[in-house]
């Protein structure tokens, strides 16, 4: 991170402490836009949001200003939650198809956003979860790189070059 | 990837609004990131209620506000816990030092649990006149004592040089908010310090406790509880112990 870059981040950071009420308050739009990208369901994402904010009141104690905004806070708790569902999700449905009790899960990706114009949706569709979280955090979400490399868990450089992906591919699909 | 598509660094750097956008390609990305802006969903009516249901404030009574007012506030708050020890430590005296028959006259400058207003020794509070006696039973004065509601037990750790003048600072605090000290009780467990049994009248009572919580050299991690049905002055108890 450059000086400049680092000086940037220190005029953003928010030293007052918001209340557990404002933080759902002002962030409960982004967390479930972040989720409902992110797990293309609409009712998952709710019930993701509501046990991500559940939890967030739990640790709030938790949550320190000085190391960051309150909104890569909450989707980090958000991410991990869902990713706990999804591996969840793999192991009812490993189990399933080994009693034969049911017919195989659909490995196919989660429908898109049924709110978006249909190309837009289409073009969504077609990219990977990753790349679909990362648009989601940088654009949707308005993160900063290195808020959306820290939720992600990746070098600030592996994130540009993912939404870099992203977007190209994003506006390749809609060119077709 | 075109050769007039934007590095990864330099699409940050636009994302971000650091730089403009200067090539029709750019202000595809951006005209892209717009409408994917646009078009993403807002959480759901009910979620919405779900969600900020759990930031509401849970405490309504007069003392809420101290909870959810910082760590002085909620860490000062006393649990059951540390009132039952407060508690049990005046009855090891109690019991330890006299007879049985001591014992009525003994709890009423004593700490104890009721579960009304507390007639001290002074007299109602000046926001509860003419609660009459007999509707505030104290235990061992001959009465039976209906199902207790613990007192507000606040627990101020002090350096061991300092024990004095904050209990002296506890009891003026008590004192300017119009209250009444009942007892003042020496304790050894869970550290050597002093016991301030007390009622406060409900309006000060806030304002005392915080600033009997500020006497504290380093926050507790204690539980809290809803104090909303306290019909008449608020019965606390301090205890200055010496920081472990």
């Amino acid at each position: 991170m450059t000086v400049a870059a680092l000086a940037l981040r220190t005029e953003r950071a928010e030293p007052v402490r918001p209340t557990f009420a404002e933080a759902a308050e002002a962030h409960l739009d982004a967390v479930f836009r972040y989720l409902r990208q992110l797990t293309g369901d609409a009712h998952l994402a709710e019930d993701l949001t509501s046990e991500t904010f559940e939890r967030a009141l739990r640790v709030w104690d938790r949550y320190d200003p000085a190391r960051g905004p309150v909104l890569p806070w909450l989707v980090t708790i958000g991410r991990r939650i869902a990713l706990d569902h999804f591996r969840s999700e793999t192991r009812r449905r490993g189990r399933e198809r080994r009693a034969g009790a049911m017919e195989p899960a659909s490995t196919a990706a989660p429908a898109g956003p049924a709110e978006l114009p249909a190309e837009l949706a289409t073009a969504l569709e077609r990219l990977t979860q990753a790349e679909r979280e990362v648009v989601a955090l940088r654009v949707l979400l308005d993160l900063d790189g290195a808020e959306a490399a820290s939720v992600l868990g990746i070098s600030p450089s592996a994130c540009s070059t993912q939404l870099h992906r992203a977007m190209t591919k994003l506006r390749e699909e809609l060119a077709r | 990837m075109s050769h007039d598509d934007p590095t990864p660094e330099r699409l940050d750097a636009i994302l971000d609004g650091r730089e403009p956008a200067t090539t029709d390609r750019e202000r595809e990305i951006v005209d892209l990131a717009a409408a994917l802006r646009e078009a993403s969903p807002r959480a759901g009516g009910e979620l919405r209620a779900r969600v900020l249901a759990l930031g509401a404030p849970r405490r309504t009574g007069r003392l809420g506000r101290l909870a959810a007012g910082g760590w002085r506030g909620r860490a000062l708050i006393a649990a059951p816990a540390l009132a039952a020890i407060a508690t049990a430590v005046i009855a090891v005296g109690v019991l330890g030092g006299d007879g049985p028959s001591d014992r009525g006259a003994r709890s009423g400058t004593s700490l104890h649990v009721t579960s009304g207003p507390i007639e001290s020794t002074g007299g109602a509070g000046p926001e509860s006149p003419g609660l009459p006696q007999s509707e505030t039973p104290v235990p061992g004065a001959g009465t039976t004592a209906p199902a207790a509601s613990a007192p507000i037990a606040i627990t101020v750790p002090v350096p061991a040089d300092a024990m004095g003048a904050r209990v002296a600072e506890a009891r003026r605090i008590i004192s300017a908010a119009g209250g009444t000290i009942l007892a003042e009780t020496p304790v050894e467990t869970p550290q050597p310090g002093v016991a301030l049994a007390a009622t406060l009248p409900v309006g000060p009572a806030a304002d005392a406790i915080d600033k009997l919580a500020a006497l504290a050299s380093r926050p507790q991690r204690l539980e809290t509880f809803d104090a909303a049905g306290e019909p008449g002055p608020v019965r606390i108890e301090v205890l200055v112990v010496q920081a472990p």
